[in-house]
C-alpha cells in the first residue's frame, strides 16, 4: 500500500468514527439493540403462551338421540378432565340441547365448538362443528380432534377387554416414540441457518451505508472533497482509501454483529435445552470451520457490497439525496436476503453465481454441515469478480469530473430532443447501456412471448429486436450509420488476421467449455432448445440462415457496432472490449456458457477495432455459427472436434495447438500496417 | 512559473423547457504567472474563473491545451501529481475537515505530501508560529471561528511550501479581519518569489493587490497588462470603469 493511501486511509477512518451514526450503526445496533430485542421478542412469546394455557373452550354435544348425547359427553367430559397428558388447555361442557341455538351460540362464539354424534350399526359417528376464521373455534376443533382420537383408543381397548382380546395385539400392535438423532451442532446450526445469513446481510448493509453515504456524497456535501483533490493524490489512491475504509468498517459491523449473534445463540440453545433433554452438547470447534469459509465469503462480499453503495452515493451530492439512492436498494437486497428463509431452496450450481443469494444459501448449508468444495469455491470466485466489476465502475465513476463537481454531463442523448441532437453525433456510453438494455428486455420477454407457438419465431423475433432498436436508436441521435456500425471495407490481411485469432479463441473457447462441463457435468449442455427444434425438422439451408448469418448479422451490428461506438467515448480499446464482450455473453442468458461466449464476443471486438470494420467480426462470427449448425446436421462426417459431451485428447491437443498459434498470429498481424484493400 | 496554453474547457448546460447545449466554460486561454508577482483573473461571476483555476490546480482535466509548470531549476513538471504539489490552492470550495483539529488536518496532509516525521513536526511548529495559531491548534475545526478557520486553510496551503499559489475567491464572505490575513499572505508570498493566482470580482481589491491582471468574460481574456496599463488603454481612472469600458 502506499504512503498516499495509507494516509488517506487514515484520514478516512478518523473522519468516519468520528460520525455519531456509523459508531451507533456498528456498536450499538449489534451489542445493545439485538440482545435487547432478542429478549423482548421472547417475553412476548411467553406472554402470549401463558396467555394461550389458561384458555378453556366451551364446547357442547348433541344428538338426536338425547340419551345417546347425555351418555357420550357425560363419559367423554369425564374422560378429558381426568386425563393429564401435557395440554395446556380446559374444556368446559354447556349443556344446550337445541340444534339451533347451538348453531346460534357457535356464530356468536359463546360456543367454541360443539359435537354432533350420529349412531349406526354400533358406531358413533362425530361431526365437529366449529367456525375456521375464529382463532379459538378453530384450536377448540383441533384439540377435541385429538382427544376424540384418544378417547376412541381408550373406548376401543375397554371394548376389547369386554369381549377378553389381547389388547396389546389388537389396539396396540405397534408402539413408536421419536428420537432426535442430530447433534447439538447441527440443531444449533439448523436454527441459526434460519436467521443468521439474513442478519448477517443486514449487518453488511448497515455497516456499508453511513460510511458510504458519509465518504462520497457527504464529502461533497461538506465541500471537502475539493481540498482533497488539491492534494497530490491520484484518482487510484482516492477510490482505494475511501473503499477499504468502508469496507472495514462494514467488516467491523460484522464481526460485532457476529459476536452479537453468536451470544444470543447460545443463550437460545441453553434455553431450548432445559426444555428439551433429547438436544445434544454443542461442540464450539465443529464451528470454527464453518467460521472461517463464512469469514472469508463474507469480507468479499462486504467488498462487493461496499463498492456497489460508493457507487450509488457518488452520484448523490448530498447525504439526503444519497439516502433517497441508498434506501430502494438496501430494500431489494434485503428482499433477495429473505430466501434465507425460504423452506426448501439450496445452494446449487445456478445459486451459486447469483449475488447476495449465494451468500445467504451459502451460509445456510455452512451452518448444517454442508460442505461443497465447488460451491463454496463458485461462491467466493463470483463474489470477487462482482466486487472487482464494481470497483471497476467505481473508479470510472469516481474519474468522472460531472460526478465530483456535479458540471460537465454527457448523459442519454436518446431523451434528448431530436432537434438539438447535432448532425452526424456518436451515441455515449449511456446511450450503449440504455439500449443494451431494452433490447435485452425486448428479445426476452416479447421475444419469448410471441415465440411460443413457433419455432422460427422464436430465433426471428429476439434477432429483429438486436437488429431494429439500435438502428432506430442511431437514427433519431442524429448518428452516421456508417460511422457507428463501422461499415467500412476490410483489408485482405485485416480479415484474414481476423479468421486467424478467431480460430485461436474458438481452441479456447472450446477449452473453456470442457473445463465447465468438467467441473459442473451436464451444466454446460449443447445447442439451446431452439436450435435443436430448427435443425431437427428444417433443411439445413433454413438453419444455417436462421441460426448462422441472421445473429451473425444481427449480434455483430448490435455489440461490435452501435455498443463498442457508443463505448468508445468513454474507455479505451481494451475495456471496451472487455465490456462489450461481457455483455454479449450476458445477452445469451447461460450462466455455464458465458466464459466461452466473452472469449469469442472478446475477439471479435478485438478484430473490429482493429480492423475498423464490422465487415470482419461478421465474417468470423459466421464462421463461428456455421460450424456449429454444420456440426448439428453433419455430426458423423465433422469428427474434427466433438460438439457434444467431453472432449478427447484429439479435441484436446488441436485447440491448444490453435490457441498456442493462431492467437499470438493473429495480435501479430494486427500489429503491423496493412497495405492491400480487398475489393468487396 | 506556471504558464496555461489554450485551455479549453465544455460542459453541457440546461437551458430553458430541458434543452441542453454544450458550451465551452473557458475557451483556448493562454497566459503566464511569473515567480514574485500577483496575477489576477478578473471577470464576473460564470466568467470561467473557478474551471480556469481548477484546470490550472489539477483538479479538472482540460478538453484542450495544457498546464506547464517550471520549477525552482527551471525544469518543466510534467507528472500530474508533482504538479499538484507544488501548487498551494485555496478557494471558497476548499472546506476543512470538521472533524479534525487543525493539528490532525496539516499531520494527514504532510504524510500525503510524503514528509519525514522530523521535518513535518518543524515545519508545522514553523507554521503554528507565523500564523498564531497556538491557542486553537488542538481545537476541532468545526469549533473555531471563521477567521480560525480561514487560518487553518491558509496553514494547509502553506504546508508543503508551494511554488505557486492558486486563490479562488478566497475572501468571499469573509469580513475586513479574515480578508486582511489573506491579502498579508498572498504579498508576504509575494516577497518570497512565489508565484501568485489570485482570482476575484472584487475589482478595487485587485487594483491594490496584483502586479498584473487578465480579465476573463466568457470564458475568454477579453484584455490583460498591468492595472495602469489596461487603465490608461481604457482611458479609465479605475478597473471597474476598464472592464465594462472593455467588454462593451
Amino acid at each position: 500500500m502506499s504512503k498516499q493511501i495509507k494516509a488517506l486511509y487514515k484520514k478516512e477512518m478518523m473522519d468516519v468514527l468520528r460520525d455519531k451514526k456509523t459508531v451507533l450503526i456498528m456498536v450499538f445496533l449489534p451489542l445493545i439493540l439485538y440482545p435487547v430485542l432478542f429478549i423482548l421478542v421472547l417475553q412476548v412469546v411467553e406472554i402470549i403462551s401463558t396467555s394461550r394455557q389458561t384458555n378453556i373452550y366451551n364446547y357442547a354435544v348433541y344428538a338426536e338421540d338425547k340419551k345417546t348425547a347425555k351418555e357420550f359427553s357425560s363419559d367423554f367430559d369425564k374422560y378429558i378432565k381426568s386425563d393429564d397428558d401435557g395440554y395446556d388447555y380446559e374444556f368446559k361442557l354447556l349443556t344446550i340441547s337445541d340444534k339451533k341455538k347451538l348453531s346460534e351460540n357457535l356464530k356468536q362464539e359463546k360456543l367454541d365448538a360443539y359435537l354432533e354424534l350420529s349412531e349406526k350399526d354400533d358406531q358413533i359417528f362425530v361431526i365437529i362443528h366449529f367456525l375456521s376464521a375464529v382463532n379459538n373455534s378453530s384450536n377448540c376443533a383441533n384439540y377435541l380432534s385429538a382427544e376424540l382420537g384418544e378417547y376412541k383408543i381408550k373406548v376401543a381397548k375397554e371394548n376389547a377387554i369386554s369381549l377378553g382380546v389381547d389388547t396389546n395385539k389388537v389396539i396396540d400392535p405397534v408402539v413408536y416414540e421419536e428420537k432426535d438423532e442430530s447433534s447439538g451442532d447441527s440443531t444449533m446450526g439448523n436454527i441459526l441457518g434460519n436467521i443468521f445469513p439474513f442478519l448477517l446481510i443486514i449487518s453488511v448493509l448497515m455497516g456499508c451505508m453511513y460510511p458510504a453515504i458519509d465518504t462520497t456524497s457527504g464529502e461533497k456535501e461538506r465541500g471537502t472533497l475539493e481540498t482533497l483533490l488539491t492534494l497530490p493524490i491520484n484518482n487510484f489512491e482516492l477510490i482505494m482509501s475511501k473503499f477499504l475504509s468502508v469496507a472495514t468498517i462494514a467488516l467491523f459491523s460484522v464481526f460485532m454483529n457476529l459476536i452479537s449473534i453468536g451470544g444470543i445463540a447460545l443463550y437460545l440453545y441453553a434455553t431450548m435445552k432445559s426444555f428439551s433433554k433429547n438436544l445434544g452438547s454443542i461442540h464450539l470447534v465443529s464451528f470454527i470451520p464453518v467460521l472461517l469459509i463464512s469469514i472469508v465469503c463474507v469480507i468479499v462480499f462486504a467488498l462487493f457490497m461496499s463498492a456497489v453503495f460508493m457507487c450509488i452515493c457518488a452520484f448523490a451530492k448530498s447525504f439526503k439525496e444519497a439516502n433517497n439512492y441508498i434506501s430502494p436498494v438496501m430494500i431489494v437486497v434485503m428482499l433477495i436476503g429473505y430466501i434465507g428463509f425460504i423452506p426448501n431452496v439450496e445452494l446449487n450450481f445456478e445459486m451459486s453465481v447469483i449475488p447476495i443469494v449465494n451468500i445467504v444459501l451459502l451460509l445456510k448449508s455452512l451452518l448444517v454441515f454442508k460442505y461443497d468444495m465447488m460451491l463454496i469455491i463458485m461462491v467466493f470466485f463470483s463474489n470477487v469478480l462482482y466486487a472487482g466489476i464494481s470497483i471497476l465502475v467505481l473508479s470510472s465513476v469516481y474519474n468522472s469530473e460531472s460526478i465530483l463537481f456535479g458540471e460537465s454531463a454527457s448523459g442519454i442523448k436518446i431523451f434528448e430532443r431530436r432537434k438539438n441532437i447535432k448532425e452526424n453525433s456518436i451515441p455515449t456510453a449511456a446511450d450503449g447501456i440504455f439500449v443494451y438494455l431494452v433490447v435485452l428486455i425486448a428479445s426476452v420477454y416479447i421475444g419469448g412471448i410471441l415465440s411460443t407457438k413457433n419455432i422460427y419465431m422464436s430465433i426471428l423475433i429476439p434477432q429483429f429486436f438486436i437488429m431494429i432498436l439500435p438502428f432506430i436508436a442511431c437514427k433519431y441521435t442524429k448518428g452516421n450509420v456508417k460511422e457507428v456500425y463501422r461499415l467500412k471495407r476490410p483489408t485482405v490481411k485485416n480479415l484474414f488476421a481476423g479468421i486467424i485469432l478467431y480460430l485461436g479463441f474458438f481452441g479456447l473457447s472450446y477449452i473453456s467449455g470442457d473445463l465447465i462441463e468438467r467441473v459442473f457435468p451436464g451444466k454446460l449442455g449443447g445447442a439451446t432448445q431452439g436450435v435443436t427444434d430448427i435443425t431437427s425438422q428444417a433443411p439445413v439451408f433454413v438453419a444455417f440462415l436462421l441460426i448462422a448469418f441472421l445473429p451473425a448479422v444481427s449480434e455483430e451490428l448490435l455489440f461490435r457496432g452501435y455498443l463498442m461506438t457508443a463505448f468508445s467515448g468513454k474507455y479505451k480499446m481494451l475495456p471496451n472490449c472487455v465490456i462489450t464482450a461481457l455483455l454479449f455473453g450476458v445477452m445469451h442468458l447461460s450462466l455455464p456458457r458465458l466464459l466461452p461466449l466473452v472469449l469469442l464476443g472478446f475477439c471479435n471486438c478485438y478484430a473490429a477495432y482493429k480492423s475498423k470494420s464490422l465487415i470482419v467480426s461478421i465474417i468470423m462470427h459466421l464462421i463461428n455459427n456455421s460450424y456449429s449448425v454444420f456440426a448439428l446436421y453433419f455430426s458423423d462426417k465433422i469428427s474434427f472436434i466433438a460438439t457434444e459431451g467431453l472432449m478427447d485428447l484429439k479435441s484436446y491437443i488441436i485447440c491448444i495447438g490453435l490457441t498456442v498459434v493462431c492467437i499470438p498470429v493473429g495480435l501479430l498481424m494486427y500489429r503491423k500496417k496493412e497495405k492491400s484493400v480487398l475489393v468487396l | 512559473m506556471i504558464e496555461a496554453k489554450g485551455l479549453t474547457k465544455k460542459f453541457i448546460r440546461r437551458e430553458q423547457k430541458g434543452k441542453k447545449e454544450e458550451f465551452a466554460a473557458v475557451d483556448n486561454v493562454s497566459f503566464k504567472a511569473l515567480d514574485g508577482e500577483i496575477l489576477g483573473v478578473l471577470g464576473p461571476n460564470g466568467a470561467g474563473k473557478t474551471t480556469l483555476l481548477r484546470m490550472l490546480g489539477g483538479l479538472m482535466k482540460p478538453d484542450d491545451g495544457e498546464v506547464v509548470i517550471t520549477d525552482k531549476d527551471g525544469e518543466i513538471v510534467t507528472y500530474k501529481e508533482k504538479k499538484k504539489a507544488m501548487i498551494g490552492y485555496l478557494s471558497e470550495n476548499t472546506k476543512l475537515y470538521n472533524r479534525f483539529s487543525i493539528r490532525e488536518l496539516l499531520r494527514i496532509c504532510a504524510d500525503i505530501y510524503g514528509f519525514s516525521e522530523e521535518y513535518r513536526d518543524e515545519r508545522m511548529q514553523k507554521i503554528e508560529n507565523l500564523l498564531e495559531m497556538s491557542s486553537f491548534m488542538d481545537n476541532r475545526i468545526e469549533k473555531l471561528s471563521t477567521g480560525q478557520k480561514q487560518r487553518a486553510n491558509i496553514a494547509r496551503c502553506l504546508l508543503h511550501d508551494p511554488l505557486v499559489y492558486i486563490f479562488d475567491e478566497p475572501t468571499l464572505g469573509l469580513d475586513i479581519i479574515s480578508s486582511k490575513s489573506i491579502v498579508d499572505f498572498m504579498k508576504q508570498e509575494k516577497a518570497k518569489n512565489k508565484c501568485v493566482i489570485y482570482s476575484t470580482h472584487y475589482m478595487e481589491e485587485a487594483e491594490y493587490l496584483c502586479d498584473r491582471i487578465i480579465m476573463i468574460y466568457n470564458g475568454c481574456i477579453i484584455a490583460g497588462g498591468t492595472p495602469e496599463e489596461l487603465k490608461s488603454k481604457t482611458s479609465t481612472s479605475n478597473l471597474r470603469d476598464s472592464f465594462f469600458n472593455i467588454i462593451e
